[in-house]
């Protein structure tokens, strides 16, 4: 009965009569009692485990339908199945999805930011630790792109910053990749899934600008962008 | 009818951070759990298309937890089910402070993580689910595919012995 209180299972006349039976009773009283602390003790103290955000992707590329394949391979067969594409595929044709399906799940309610702030001061040193590079993070609002915070991502099977932008209603997304060695590559196109994507390399990172802003609007920006100092 | 992946993502996304706890405490450890949630998840999705329920929660939830039991049961567990399986509940030991008090409870509040850990799967899901999701008996019931009494009685051996168990000193738990 203390329990079924507890648990909010009795129905209130019943709770009614527990309280009274209690209220005489110093063994119930202090089973109650016993039985409260034990229930909030592991409500403030037990573990809530969060799936680390790697993870959600993780679950989301396991669904999308050219990927799931990959899921019901033993993990020979996936590393091998993988060593296969990559040796078949640039690498590079690989992370375009991947960065678009990034781009498409912080649309969702939620998941825009772990980082809000409008502050490039504030969201530079918030990357450091998480990924393994200097983020060089700049607003810029007078072209009309607001930055509004910095995403921790994982793309290429490592973390990637993700910077948030608006524009207007629209959410724009610039993902900084380590890509050390690489050599500059200029500002290009790519189209996925009605998302556009502009990117190049500079100084060793990868940028992808990904939004669903038109192309007018998005080619000076990303030009821009690019020529900026970091 | 079949349902896209970004309709089930956002149907089932209010229920994922409860399915990874669950995951999490019935499996124990992080990179099993992972996998185990990973092949509980292609499932629901493919199955998403016959869900016709409004409980998507104890649904989601049903099937992870089913998924974890079998990968409980793929062996390994043997130890595990029978961990501690003869040291019966006798009587209830209160968690009644006694002079040194707010020592204990401190001190309980800590090792309840490790207690909580070492219980026998089905009390650990029962409780698990109680006190960190807040579902009701019913909605356990449904998940673990278990009549309401029974529910009610794994819950209270669960209390029992945490009750003991943290009611006395320290133990060694196995870390997993």
């Amino acid at each position: 009965m203390l329990e079924l209180e507890l648990d909010g299972e009795l129905d209130p006349r019943s709770v009614l009569e527990l309280e009274e039976h209690v209220s005489g009773c110093a063994a119930c009283s202090r089973q109650g009692a016993a039985l409260r602390a034990l229930s909030q003790a592991a409500r403030e103290h037990l573990t809530r485990f969060e799936p680390p955000p790697e993870f959600e992707r993780r679950l989301a590329r396991a669904i999308r339908p050219h990927r799931s394949r990959r899921t019901f391979l033993g993990a020979t067969a996936a590393l091998a199945a993988a060593v296969a594409v990559v040796a078949v595929f640039p690498r590079r044709d690989l992370l375009l999805p991947e960065v678009v399906a990034a781009h498409a799940r912080s649309l969702q309610p939620g998941h825009a930011f772990d980082v809000a702030s409008t502050d490039q001061h504030t969201v530079k040193p918030w990357f450091e630790g998480r990924v393994g590079f200097a983020v060089p993070v700049q607003d810029f609002a007078d072209q009309g792109l607001t930055l509004v915070g910095g995403r921790l991502d994982y793309l290429d099977g490592r973390p990637a910053a993700a910077l948030v932008y608006r524009r207007g209603q629209h959410v724009v997304n610039l993902f900084v990749l380590d890509q050390a060695g690489a050599k500059d590559a200029a500002v290009r196109r790519e189209e996925l899934r009605g998302f556009s994507s502009w990117r190049w390399i500079a100084r060793g990172l990868e940028y992808f600008l990904v939004s669903d802003v038109s192309d007018a609007d998005m080619a000076p920006l990303a030009r821009r962008i690019a020529a900026a100092a970091p | 009818m079949t349902y896209s992946a970004g309709e089930f993502e956002r149907a089932i996304a209010p229920h994922t951070r409860a399915a990874y706890d669950l995951a999490r405490w019935l499996v124990r450890n992080q990179a099993d759990a992972e996998d185990v949630l990973q092949e509980a998840y292609v499932r629901a999705f493919r199955h998403f298309g016959s869900f016709r329920g409004e409980r998507m929660r104890a649904w989601l939830l049903a099937i992870v937890r089913n998924a974890c039991w079998s990968f409980l049961s793929r062996g390994r567990p043997a130890a595990e089910v029978a961990f501690e399986d003869d040291r019966d509940a006798a009587e209830v030991v209160s968690l009644q402070p006694e002079p040194d008090a707010q020592l204990v409870r401190a001190d309980q509040a800590r090792r309840i993580q490790d207690e909580v850990t070492a219980l026998r799967p089905e009390f650990r899901e029962a409780f698990v689910l109680r006190e960190l999701e807040g579902l009701s008996y019913k909605e356990i019931a449904e998940v673990t595919a278990v009549p309401i009494g029974t529910v009610m009685s794994r819950l209270c051996r669960a209390r029992r012995e945490l009750q003991q168990r943290l009611g006395r000193g320290p133990r060694k738990v196995s870390a997993s």
